[in-house]
């Protein structure tokens, strides 16, 4: 469909194309369908906690009305506004991250202190601070030219930020996004050109501390073991797991029916938030799971075509920065919710209840289908 | 068998498993202390209770409970509660009257738990191994207390077990236990679901390779509950036709065994319903341990008509059936007995809150749209829960909400009283609020 488009425009107006549709359908698509789980999943909930069975859906939708306005406006912002932005929004978020330790401001929640207060909202800076981080690799990276195989221009800096975040998310007892922010920096400074000896460095030196994080928090060792064996410990740590394995085993191809989910009710801890998927694989089925999965892995592919086929480097990186992070995130968390990986406290995109990580991730589709509007210069169509 | 005399035994809860215990180990020459935090004038079954016991009303003191040789709890103080937490960490033996009794019982145990029908169960399956010849004693957490059987002659004990009682057993085995269900119950005392499961779980605790487990094969709860644990299982099922147990095939009941395969109509059972059907198949498994013949067990359940206050119909007025349920005590039983009934359908509901989920009923409510009479301290939380979908009706006791359900049902409708809730905010006990519900119906013209 975007070729045909390109091509029809390519006679015309040969700097410029179409945005890419399926995406934008499919990100409205899936936060819509995320609005009517959180709704399901949460409202028994929010009746017993704040006597509103509306509580969670009013926010949720606010924030998808916001989000899909934020990714209509966002398209039609040239992505290169971004990369001039780059440090500043890297310096920012920097601070973001480290004011969540500040006493009065920051929040936590399930023993993880990830959010900031704002004007009556809690907003949790990491979500943001992961777009503004593929922006600041994408810009560096892309200005670097031919300077990035070299070690200490094209290596170091990168480690060091790397390292200042990846301190700043574990501290606040954010493993998981720690680790995916980890993989997609290495990712973008290997399609950027990084010699691959560098990376295979780092990660000689990054598994021993990975494991030494591990090692060092008591509920992360817990969390490795429920993965392992849930039924080694079924009322405390491999409660939620065990719960989310019934819940798919309840929901079996087609589902106990929308609402109608058995799990949610007292069984499985944060329904709406982390374990969402498995409350719509209950109640939608596993033809809607498969059907979910396909629609990820087309936004991704799609954001990866993108990236091959955009107009210079910057969008070319960030663009690839874009599509892995979203692909990534979805897969943790359902890899979480079907027992494959250990629980690292991760939300789905799109579905799970929460503004910060609506609005971002609805943000960073409306900049990848700005890129997708661009041609590359000189591409021979 | 433990060893009683001489010693210092303090039994905290003076209800009826407390007096029973506390009379027990007098009589086994033990220096007995009944502790309660109520004046003695408030506590109901003293004149049973042995003149060499000692009775304090101090309010459960370090200093009577740290001193004991031997604690033994009421099902209606939790472990956690300071002074016992104390005790254990002096190493002092905290008991139920359950753990207690079964140190000294000698004959088989068949206990019976689940979060809904489990005194009909433990009646059944009374009933059905008395008419097969046994000498049965019935009770536990329904009437006579356990530790009563001790000094009887019985041939079989068939006790019924809350999560309460099972939090305070160490040694108890059964030779068969029975899980019927699990649903959201007593949240008002467990934190969360996870600690009221692992409650319930303990009565497979110390269950050997030769004892027996019945599970209900539709609860996935239930099945997780009993995955790790080594004794033998028959499962049974209402909603699967199982290749080995019982199951439903309506009209029939299906009880099949490796080497053979019996069929009963279940229209010649007494009790009704989906549920009760469950029950049965739950009671004839648990019997099968001692060996009588299926046929004769089915006889006997047959023959059973089920329990006062428990889906009891009290009188047929004017083409209007009034029901009886004041044993439904949570939210779960309420969805059971409603279940049950044909629209349209007049629900009297209300009590001291326990606080379960009033909103678990909805979606029974948008499928039977019955009118709802509420009273008690629960009824603004239940009006909250169910406003939207169904008529309500706030009123200030039993006698206005039988005569504005009097006024209010059509024929052939039906009137249910199954409160949700426990009775204590303006009766003594669910038996006393059945029974004004009762005598009020009758009083009708």
């Amino acid at each position: 469909m975007a070729d045909k488009v390109a091509k029809k425009g390519k006679k015309k107006q040969p700097e410029k194309r179409e945005f890419n549709a399926t995406i934008l359908i499919l990100a409205v698509t899936l936060t819509c369908f995320g609005v009517l789980m959180v709704y399901s999943s949460s409202s028994l909930m929010a009746l017993r906690e704040y006597g509103d069975s509306l509580h969670y859906l009013k926010r949720q939708a606010i924030f998808a009305i916001l989000g899909i306005g934020l990714m209509l406006v966002t398209m039609h912002i040239n992505y290169n506004v971004w990369r001039k932005l780059a440090i500043p929004l890297l310096i920012l978020s920097t601070l973001l991250l480290a004011v969540v330790f500040m006493p009065g401001i920051g929040v936590k929640a399930g023993g993880a202190a990830r959010w900031v207060n704002f004007a009556g909202f809690s907003f949790q800076p990491s979500e943001a601070a992961k777009i503004a981080l593929i922006f600041y690799l994408a810009h560096s990276a892309t200005k670097k030219e031919d300077r990035i195989k070299d070690f200490k221009y094209g290596y170091i800096p990168y480690i060091c930020v790397l390292i200042v975040w990846l301190g700043l998310m574990l501290a606040q007892r954010d493993l998981g996004g720690a680790a995916i922010m980890a993989v997609v920096t290495a990712m973008m400074l290997l399609i950027a050109g990084t010699r691959l000896r560098f990376l295979f460095l780092s990660l000689i030196a990054f598994v021993p501390l990975g494991i030494a994080t591990i090692m060092a928090k008591e509920y992360r060792m817990r969390r490795i073991m429920a993965f392992l064996d849930p039924w080694e410990d079924p009322f405390g740590s491999g409660f939620q797991i065990i719960q989310s394995w019934m819940g798919f085993g309840l929901g079996g191809l087609t589902g106990a029916g929308l609402g109608d989910g058995e799990q949610k009710r007292f069984y499985l801890p944060e329904a709406h938030t982390d374990f969402i998927f498995s409350v719509i694989g209950e109640e939608m089925g596993f033809i809607t799971v498969v059907l979910l999965i396909c629609m990820y892995l087309c936004i991704v592919v799609m954001g990866l075509r993108i990236s091959m086929r955009a107009a210079d480097g910057f969008g070319r990186l960030t663009a690839f920065g874009i599509s892995l992070l979203l692909g990534m995130q979805a897969f943790a968390n359902m890899a979480v919710v079907m027992g494959i990986v250990p629980n690292k406290g991760l939300v789905l995109p799109f579905l799970s209840y929460g503004g910060s990580s609506l609005l971002c991730t609805l943000f960073s589709m409306g900049v990848l289908l700005n890129i997708s509007s661009h041609v590359e210069k000189g591409r021979v169509q | 068998m433990p060893d009683l005399e001489g010693k210092h035994i303090v039994v905290a809860g003076a209800g009826l498993s407390g007096v029973a215990a506390a009379n027990f180990c007098c009589r086994r020459g033990a220096h007995v202390c009944l502790s309660d935090t109520r004046p003695a004038a408030g506590i109901a079954g003293l004149a049973q209770l042995d003149p060499h016991i000692e009775l304090d009303c101090a309010g459960h003191t370090d200093a009577l409970f740290l001193n004991a040789d031997l604690i033994i709890l009421s099902p209606g103080i939790p472990l956690h509660v300071p002074v016992i937490r104390r005790a254990l960490q002096a190493r002092i033996p905290v008991w139920g009257e359950i753990e207690l009794a079964s140190r000294f019982l000698r004959i088989p145990i068949i206990a019976i738990t689940g979060t809904n029908g489990k005194s009909t169960v433990t009646s059944l399956c009374g009933h059905i191994l008395q008419r097969c010849g046994e000498q049965v004693f019935v009770g536990g957490n329904i009437g006579t207390p356990l530790i009563e059987a001790v000094d009887g002659d019985y041939s079989v004990a068939v006790v019924e077990l809350s999560s309460f009682q099972l939090e305070s057993v160490a040694s108890f085995h059964p030779q068969v236990a029975v899980l019927l269900n699990i649903s959201p119950d007593h949240l008002d005392r467990y934190a969360d679901m996870p600690s009221y499961m692992q409650a319930k779980q303990r009565i497979f605790a110390n269950q050997s390779t030769t004892d027996l487990m019945v599970l209900n094969r539709d609860d996935v709860q239930v099945l997780a509950l009993a995955r790790d644990f080594p004794a033998r299982r028959i499962c049974f099922s209402s909603a699967h036709v199982l290749e080995e147990g019982l199951s439903l095939d309506l009209p029939s009941m299906l009880w099949r065994h490796s080497d053979a395969e019996y069929r009963f109509d279940c229209n010649a059972l007494q009790l009704q319903g989906l549920h009760n059907l469950e029950n049965v198949m739950a009671a004839l498994a648990a019997c099968s341990e001692r060996g009588h013949a299926p046929a004769a067990m089915w006889q006997a359940a047959c023959e059973f008509t089920g329990l006062s206050h428990r889906m009891e119909l009290v009188r047929t007025l004017n083409g209007v059936r009034w029901y009886n349920d004041s044993k439904g005590t949570n939210i779960g039983s309420v969805e059971k007995s409603l279940c049950g009934l044909d629209a349209p359908v007049t629900l009297i509901a209300g009590g001291k809150d326990k606080g379960g989920d009033y909103a678990l009923l909805r979606p029974v409510l948008k499928e039977k749209r019955p009118q709802i009479i509420l009273l008690g301290a629960a009824a603004e939380k239940m009006a909250a829960a169910w406003g939207d979908i169904c008529h309500l009706t706030m009123t200030s006791s039993m006698k206005e909400a039988v005569e504005y359900a009097y006024q209010n049902t059509r024929a052939p409708g039906s009137v249910l009283l199954s409160p949700g809730c426990s009775s204590f905010d303006m009766f003594s006990s669910f038996a006393e609020r059945g029974e004004v519900f009762a005598a009020l119906i009758q009083a009708l013209e």
